[in-house]
């Protein structure tokens, strides 16, 4: 992985000898492994080593993207005449290119994002933990029938951005995870649900026998589900559930959608979105964490954004594009594959915790849903309007009572924001997205 | 980490452009560099002996069986914003698989660099899978293909100025549709891919596989009220295929801006169980989810899906066959051969009501002592084959549609859809329903805003109450997820009324 510095020079510098006005590159190579158990033996044993290249060439305002895989020195000549000649079908674009060399540049922060350990943990090690960690949820409850299997990830990889403009950027990334699917039986129904953890470092992954735990735990409760009523209630999301809906707001706050009038956040920008609890942060600069990087796919260095502050939108997120597009600052956010043209998107993106507990938040709801996870079609995303299937547990009283499953919950997004009422102390940072437990006033549930 | 199967609509793209069209002046004729479309074994350069050399790495532990998989992969995209072409990307990406399997465990390497050392040592790797004493592999034979995507050429490598006119027609024809139209975004996609296998009992073959996506994605606007749609048309052909009628460039512009205009007065939709009529061809979905999935044998087998160990059972209404084919000509999710050499089938899943069959891959056939039905997909070279579906569909019955929708006093048409999931082990599927319209009297009324149907797979299936005459496969872009790797589907459906499934509306 030594010379993809050197790799993407080269094509650079092809780029250039060919008359590009500007150009970049992207490398992405890795190492991964991919184990899965399942009932006490390997199902599948994945090695690879997989990588990739993108080059865009920009000349006259014309561009053009290609990608390969054949890093040959003689197919990437091709590849750059060919990216040259597709280049002049494209309309001269005044807003597209390559980001002013001003703002170019790479964090200084240490982000700890690599695990040597990680890179000479042996196979045979990682036969050994899933293996164990399945042997512990298939023996914790008798109610446990059957596995879907315990499955172990790892990827070691090395991203490379280079450019015309005196942009060159290399990092380093290590990450895995451990997941367990399981499945229950009562009266003839089954369940299944999962649990997992992932990260950067091997060493701060939960406990196997924690994540055992959780998966049965989730698995089980389900056991005895009822279909609930249509009828218009409290919602409590699980921090899980609660991701969701970052999620579409991620999706939502991006300049690309806001330029193509494509969200339900257009024309929000310095007004009040949400509750005045709500906050609502982008930081690529979190040490560890699952989507940090000292600069962003265009070479701009990687940051801290505050999207939303005490309910008010602060920010549309953008890569270099867009910003020109809607006249706003780039915001570091660009993303891409080598595949793709760059396009904004979040980072680490999460809601700030409030003050409550989740138990406190589970009492105050005297008739209500507790939602623990919805599918993924629904989401209408020019208008917000929101119908998801879901499943949860029942709140009565303010206490958890049976399981609810084959149900939607529907609303508006922006009606959402505005009905939070309140906010968990609860959140952690176990994925790229994350959230707290928080309570909506009032959603539809269409059930019976 | 989301573990359930998916089923996705792509015609959402993302939208663009205001002002009246004009046409691109840039273009026209320019020659595109033939990157010469040679055949799969001269880009592989991999011999006869030389794969029997690799197969035979791969049994070197023991192995009971191995493969192959040669894959060189080229994809293009053109995509319209604001009566610009702005993106213009060319990919190729190649690869070597190499899969060891042990009765049902999975040894998986594969590289990018196709020099028969790094080829070798993927074929090592695979093999650790098992632990035993050394197989060899049979003497190659050919397996016998019927071309079912014939074309006089692929279209992938044509100058771009004839996929730009296509491109264009969409584009003018969405924007003349309705005033109200303010975004147009149009791309062609297309993909060609060059097969080469090989396996340790003797199987081999080559295929070139083509797909071709149009797709055209509006926002309709009114006063600050705004609605997108998405359409799109797929298939494994060549650009002929915008020819007919209702394929043409003009024909998937106007349906998205209809879709969008007509949503721009959606009403909230009803809330609780319904009384539900799905129309003909995309709401092959709700077979996708409800039942397909569950019936593929990885899961079966495991006693993971509610449809495990019933067979001969009676899972649907009387009058319901569930067909999985992947013979239909041109259709996106038809294969030639699948990605372990099988020919591909039409199995019944469902007849009359009774399960008769699941889907196999060819590790599932061996476990449950059956004959693979030619479902053994993958995504690419990177990824172990799965049990996958092809085209599905429920078979046509006897009623007339207008008969169907005549037959409700209140209820919900659902026309088309954005996607689905499933929960195997339980049942329970959801699909998103982006046209739908009220039923009062008889009569398709007021248009709904989006929907999500929410339903358990063996129970809505028992509640199928007419079958229309008027199946029809979708020409949609249909995609499949599963544990991570995605295909090309064909899903299908004539005009069905379900006595009921429950409506995630808003008005209660």
């Amino acid at each position: 992985m030594e010379k993809l510095k050197e790799l993407a020079e080269f094509v650079l510098k092809e780029a250039k000898s060919l008359g590009a006005d500007d150009a970049d590159v992207l490398i992405i190579q890795s190492v991964t492994t991919r184990v899965k158990v399942r009932l006490g033996k390997v199902e599948e044993l994945k090695q690879a080593n997989p990588k990739a290249l993108g080059l865009r060439i920009f000349k006259n305002k014309h561009k053009a993207l290609t990608y390969t895989s054949d890093f040959r020195p003689d197919s990437l000549k091709k590849l750059v005449k060919k990216t040259f000649e597709i280049a002049l079908v494209s309309t001269p674009d005044d807003f597209s290119g390559l980001p002013d060399e001003s703002l170019l540049g790479t964090s200084s922060q240490n982000l700890d994002l690599y695990d040597p350990t990680l890179v000479t943990l042996p196979t045979e090690k990682k036969i050994a933990l899933v293996t164990e960690l399945e042997n512990i949820g298939l023996k914790l409850d008798p109610l446990i029938t059957n596995s879907e299997g315990a499955t172990w990830n790892d990827s070691q990889y090395r991203i490379v951005i280079a450019n015309t403009r005196g942009f060159s950027g290399s990092q380093d990334y290590t990450s895995c995870s451990l997941s367990l699917a399981l499945l229950a039986e009562k009266d003839g129904v089954k369940q299944s649900d999962y649990w997992y953890s992932s990260g950067r470092h091997l060493q701060r992954l939960e406990r196997i026998e924690d994540i055992a735990r959780e998966a049965v735990r989730r698995t089980i409760r389900k056991i005895g589900s009822r279909k609930p009523k249509t009828t218009t209630v409290p919602v409590v999301f699980d921090p899980i559930a609660g991701r969701d809906l970052l999620n579409i707001l991620a999706s939502s706050v991006v300049g690309s959608a806001i330029y193509r009038k494509s969200s339900f956040l257009v024309d929000k920008l310095g007004k009040s979105i949400a509750v005045n609890d709500f906050n609502l942060i982008d930081d690529s600069l979190i040490p560890g964490g699952l989507a940090s990087r000292s600069f962003d796919y265009e070479g701009l260095p990687g940051r801290k954004n505050i999207v939303c502050e005490n309910g008010v939108l602060q920010k549309y997120l953008c890569d270099t594009y867009f910003a020109r597009k809607l006249g706003l600052p780039a915001t570091g956010n660009a993303i891409r594959s080598t595949h793709t043209e760059p396009q904004p998107g979040t980072t680490n993106f999460y809601m700030l915790p409030g003050e409550y507990t989740p138990e406190e938040i589970i009492s105050s709801v005297e008739d209500g849903l507790y939602l623990t996870d919805v599918h993924w079609v629904g989401i209408n995303y020019v208008t917000g309007d929101y119908s998801r299937g879901a499943e949860g547990i029942w709140i009565e009283n303010g206490q958890m009572t049976y399981p609810v499953q084959e149900f939607t919950i529907a609303s508006n997004v922006l009606t959402m924001l505005k009905s939070i009422e309140m906010i968990g102390n609860d959140l952690t940072f176990r994925d790229a997205i994350n959230a707290p437990t928080f309570k909506i006033s009032s959603m539809t549930i269409s059930g019976t | 980490m989301k573990r359930r199967e998916f089923l996705k609509n792509a015609a959402i793209i993302s939208a663009g452009i205001t002002t009246i069209p004009r046409l691109t002046k840039m273009l026209l004729s320019r020659p595109t560099t033939n990157l010469s479309v040679a055949d799969p074994v001269s880009i592989f350069g991999i011999s006869e002996r030389e794969a029997r050399e690799l197969l035979n790495l791969a049994l070197s532990h023991g192995a009971d069986f191995a493969d192959l998989y040669c894959e060189y992969h080229i994809s293009s995209l053109l995509r319209m914003e604001e009566d610009q072409l702005k993106d213009v990307s060319y990919g190729i990406v190649m690869g070597v698989g190499m899969r060891a399997v042990k009765g049902d465990q999975i040894g998986y390497a594969y590289t990018e660099e196709l020099d028969l050392a790094q080829m070798k040592k993927a074929a090592m790797a695979a093999a650790t899978i098992a632990n035993q004493r050394p197989g060899s592999s049979s003497s190659p034979k050919p397996v016998k293909i019927k071309n079912l995507y014939p074309v006089k050429q692929a279209s992938i490598e044509l100058p771009l100025d004839q996929k730009l006119k296509l491109i264009e027609r969409a584009n003018v024809a969405a924007h003349q549709s309705d005033t109200k139209i303010v975004r147009v975004t149009v791309a062609l996609y297309e993909d060609f891919r060059q097969i080469l296998y090989y396996d340790s009992m003797g199987k081999y073959f080559t295929d070139q596989q083509l797909l071709t996506a149009l797709r055209v994605y509006v926002v309709a606007e009114e006063g600050s009220n705004r609605q997108g749609a998405g359409t799109a048309r797929s298939a494994r052909h060549d650009l002929t295929f915008y020819d007919k009628p209702q394929n043409q460039p003009e024909e998937i512009a106007r349906e998205a801006a209809r879709i969008a205009v007509t949503n721009l007065n959606a009403k909230p939709a009803p809330s609780g169980p319904q009384i539900v009529i799905l129309g003909p061809a995309e709401s092959g979905v709700l077979i996708h989810e409800a039942v397909g999935h569950g019936l593929e044998a990885d899961y079966a087998r495991k006693k993971l899906s509610n449809y495990s160990d019933r067979i001969g059972q009676k899972v649907a209404a009387e009058g319901c066959t569930i067909i999985d084919s992947g013979l239909f000509p041109h259709q996106r999710g038809t294969i030639n051969v699948d990605d372990e050499g099988n020919l591909p089938t039409e199995t019944v899943l469902i007849e009359n009501g009774i399960l008769r069959g699941y889907l196999h891959d060819q590790i599932s056939a061996r476990a449950m002592q059956t004959t693979p039905t030619g479902n053994g997909r993958r995504q690419s070279y990177a990824h172990p084959p799965q049990a996958r579906m092809t085209n599905t569909y429920l078979k046509g019955g006897k009623y007339p549609p207008e008969e169907i929708i005549a037959s409700v006093k209140y209820g919900v048409y659902a026309k088309q859809f954005s996607g689905g999931q499933v929960d195997i082990t339980k049942g329970d599927f959801t699909f998103g329903v982006t046209e739908a319209y009220l039923i009062e009297d008889g009569h398709l009324t007021a248009p709904l805003k989006d929907v999500t149907l929410i339903g358990n797979g063996p129970d809505v299936m028992t509640k199928i109450l007419m079958v229309g005459n008027d199946m029809r496969l979708s020409n949609g872009t249909w995609t499949c997820g599963k544990n991570g790797q995605s295909v090309p589907v064909g899903v299908g459906n004539p005009t069905v009324k379900i006595s009921a499934i429950t409506v995630g509306g808003t008005r209660t």
